[in-house]
């Protein structure tokens, strides 16, 4: 008689013999919340640094973010109550908690350091504007990054149709250089699920030949999105 | 009783009854069999950690901390890659011996797509449900179940094709 393969892959488990008592278990249990609360400290050369750069509160920088879930990559860690996650995973990074009360503070230290933003921006308060408007859930260190790179695209759009408009050559050369260099930063590119980098090419594109049409008609949303995120 | 004691005591209520499955679930997937019980370790840690997010029906919570588990799973085997590469002196622990009809099928097994697999063991294995194996792989009911039959007709097949060998041992 031919055996049944589930049948036998079921009478496989390696964990058939396995069991635990009550008292272990409640022993394994009662080492997690009797244990002091862990801290999670961020490496102190980078978060100096980030600090310096945008202003964070030395207290975050000192005792580590909520906002941070210590969990990476896929599977996402949704759960079936409360946090979902925001998006799929889109690669290893962590998966953050935009709902935790620090997380303005800690978006603000996972701005893109390639990339800037036009003469009169704060990048700290440029980060927590975009932090705030985020929806409350779980969401990858690379999502959150795409989404500054597209606001900063945002920002750079405007700032060749403000220089183009008061007829500023250099000033819409540098807009047009880095919407050109913004196509391809690197969450944008990862994030990517089809035709969001053409489409920024072809505003990059726009910009470089000097055609305002073009410029306005590609990502016209951003006026919308830009709105209480300006100089 | 203080607010923190009645977090602490519906925490250990709830996954107390749990740690029996999580332990099988790891040893299941890892090994030497000493990173399971450390594995179970670092998922009730995971579990205290974010226990405000702990759900308040008993199959929610078992879905839950099996998510959690996943992630903590996830992790352990990206560093066990990372230590294999640095020491491959690394062995397999002597498995306890099965039938042979249950070897050839864990063979069968490891000839399949690594989602194929994790879906078989969360059903035959962990005891979850279809719809319930797929959520905790982030995919559909309905998606779920055609997987699960295309698996299980992977897993007939691989072990059909294995199976002549056993036969030709025997005689």
């Amino acid at each position: 008689m031919t055996p049944d393969p589930l049948a036998a892959l079921a009478a496989a488990d390696p964990a058939r013999d396995v069991s635990v008592s009550p008292q272990r278990a409640r022993g394994l249990v009662r080492a997690a919340t009797t244990q002091p609360p862990r801290r999670r400290w961020i490496v102190p050369t980078v978060a100096v640094m980030a600090a310096l750069a945008v202003g964070i509160p030395a207290t975050a920088v000192a005792s580590g973010y909520l906002a941070r879930t210590g969990w990476f990559g896929s599977p996402n860690p949704g759960s079936p109550e409360g946090t979902r996650p925001i998006g799929t995973e889109a690669d290893g990074s962590e998966w953050i908690d935009t709902s935790a009360a620090d997380y303005g503070d800690y978006a603000v230290t996972l701005w893109p350091s390639s990339v800037p933003l036009p003469p009169g921006y704060d990048v700290g308060s440029f980060a927590r504007a975009i932090a705030a408007d985020a929806p409350e859930g779980l969401r990858q260190v690379t999502g959150i990054r795409s989404e500054f790179e597209q606001n900063a695209r945002c920002a750079w759009r405007e700032e060749w149709l403000d220089a183009d408009a008061v007829g500023d050559a250099a000033r819409a050369a540098v807009a047009a250089q880095t919407l050109t260099d913004g196509a391809t930063w690197p969450a944008t590119v990862a994030t990517d699920g089809g035709g969001i980098v053409d489409g920024e090419k072809e505003l990059a594109a726009a910009a470089t030949a000097g055609d305002r049409a073009g410029v306005e008609a590609a990502d016209a949303w951003c006026a919308d999105l830009l709105e209480r995120r300006g100089r | 009783m203080t607010g923190a004691d009645v977090d602490r005591r519906r925490f250990e209520a709830a996954v107390e009854p749990l740690i029996p499955d999580l332990l099988r679930y790891f040893v299941r997937r890892v090994e030497p069999r000493a990173d399971a019980d450390d594995c179970v370790s670092e998922t009730t840690l995971a579990l205290w950690r974010h226990r405000r997010r702990l759900p308040v029906a008993s199959e929610e919570q078992r879905m839950w901390a099996f998510g959690v588990a996943r992630n903590v799973l996830a992790n352990h085997l990206r560093k066990r890659a990372r230590r294999a590469r640095i020491d491959e002196s690394l062995v397999r622990e002597e498995a306890e011996p099965v039938s042979d009809e249950a070897f050839l099928a864990l063979e069968a097994l490891g000839t399949l797509p690594p989602a194929d697999q994790e879906l078989l063991r969360l059903v035959l294995w962990d005891g979850f449900g279809i719809a319930e194996a797929g959520a905790l792989a982030g995919v559909r009911p309905a998606a779920a179940r055609k997987r699960y039959e295309r698996a299980r007709g992977r897993l007939r097949d691989a072990f059909a094709a294995l199976e002549p060998a056993l036969t030709r041992d025997r005689a």
